[in-house]
């Protein structure tokens, strides 16, 4: 039942997202706004097939190719908006550091690759990489920044707060605590929903 | 025993001595009606040999195998006329949209002879339902091509992503349409809504 109320929440969510990007990306006649309709689209439809499975069957689905996809579809058009934000280039911010990024995406993939499929584990761990890099670079590249770049500030804190969430979401379910609310898959769930809300306004201000 | 390829021999007949002898634009129109009933009898047998691997019975085949299946099969004509010709807008919108009514039709006819032709409201609302279905999914595959046919990587992850969207679109329809009663009937008004919403928007995006 809380499954059902908080998948609803999120498509709910998601559903107000992409009506107001797609009514800005017609009347804009915007690419940016376009890629933003397609990641919220793609999510939106991966979340109602999975929450339609689970109200029509009452389990989640056995062979879950079709939510997979779209929610994997959306994460390329994540990295689809943050490339077209950096088209112009970025500082590069060249540090040890961001070999974290592809340690954890890596050592994390290999132990979902324990419990889910090979194929879009590492299709996730690839494509968490690239965003997380490009993020990441970016957000570092604008430390004391007070010049243009530093409207794409919040695209990249709501970006990594939405891969952040993802993973914890993900590690949390591997030992599933059931359906109540003291189970944190939940609250990082919330907060993905959240951190929709907050795409919206940091594309805004980055288009600005 | 459906005798899909006879069926299709019927209906693709008349089609192809109509292609051989109309020139001009109304035989790249029946060329690409004919592509999309190719497509439908395709996929059928694709989705057949996976469900099989796969051990899925015939309605999880539908839910969840058929519409990744069918969408990808209906998009492999269109690639190749934007790929080697390289046509205006127009030209690809009006294929796209001739090859998914040549998906549908075939699909429908299909029906017809499993299911018998006898209930005329459930076959209005199931005909359109399927034909506005495969129709939207043509014309999310054409705005995102379109608007995404840029550099390569943007082209390639644009076709990916909309063909994505599309499969999406169509495994809720499949989803919705597989039950009884109320999810049926929204299941069926669904792709004619967002159908009449593509009329109206359709030519901004585009």
């Amino acid at each position: 039942m809380l499954t059902g109320y908080e998948n609803t929440l999120q498509i709910l969510v998601l559903g107000a997202c992409l009506a107001v990007s797609i009514v800005r990306a017609v009347k804009g006649q915007s690419r940016v706004w376009a890629l933003l309709s397609m990641f919220f689209g793609a999510f939106f439809l991966g979340d109602l097939y999975w929450g339609l499975y689970i109200l029509f069957y009452g389990d989640t689905p056995y062979y879950s190719y079709i939510p997979s996809i779209s929610w994997d579809t959306s994460y390329i058009f994540q990295l689809l908006i943050i490339l077209h934000f950096q088209r112009h280039g970025v500082p590069r911010y060249r540090s040890l550091l961001l070999w974290i990024i592809p340690v954890f995406t890596v050592g994390m993939c290999a132990v979902y690759m324990t419990r889910g499929d090979y194929l879009t584990n590492a299709f996730i761990a690839v494509i968490a990489t690239y965003i997380l890099l490009y993020t990441v670079n970016g957000l570092l590249g604008l430390r004391g920044s007070g010049g243009e770049d530093a409207r794409l500030r919040p695209l990249y804190l709501v970006t990594i707060l939405f891969w952040v969430l993802e993973y914890a979401m993900w590690t949390v379910s591997l030992r599933w605590m059931g359906e109540t609310m003291a189970n944190p898959y939940y609250w990082f769930d919330i907060g993905l929903t959240i951190s929709f809300i907050l795409v919206i306004p940091a594309v805004r201000k980055a288009e600005a | 025993m459906n005798y899909i390829e006879n069926i299709f021999i019927c209906l693709t007949a008349p089609l192809i001595i109509a292609i051989i002898v109309r020139p001009g634009r109304g035989r790249r129109m029946m060329s690409f009606l004919l592509a999309g009933m190719t497509a439908c009898l395709l996929s059928s047998y694709i989705s057949t040999f996976l469900a099989a691997v796969n051990g899925a019975d015939l309605l999880q085949a539908s839910l969840t195998i058929a519409p990744a299946v069918e969408e990808s099969m209906k998009l492999v004509p269109v690639l190749f006329f934007l790929m080697v010709f390289e046509p205006s807008r127009e030209e690809a919108a009006g294929c796209v949209t001739m090859t998914a009514i040549g998906f549908a039709t075939f699909e429908n006819v299909c029906y017809l002879i499993q299911n018998g032709a006898a209930q005329t409201v459930h076959l209005l609302i199931r005909g359109f339902g399927t034909g506005a279905m495969h129709v939207v999914c043509g014309i999310i595959v054409s705005i995102g091509v379109f608007r995404l046919w840029g550099r390569v990587w943007i082209r390639l992850a644009g076709v990916i992503g909309v063909l994505s969207v599309a499969i999406s679109y169509h495994g809720i329809y499949n989803l919705l349409v597989s039950q009884q009663g109320a999810a049926a009937v929204i299941g069926y008004l669904i792709p004619m809504f967002t159908a009449l919403l593509g009329a109206v928007f359709v030519r901004n995006l585009l």
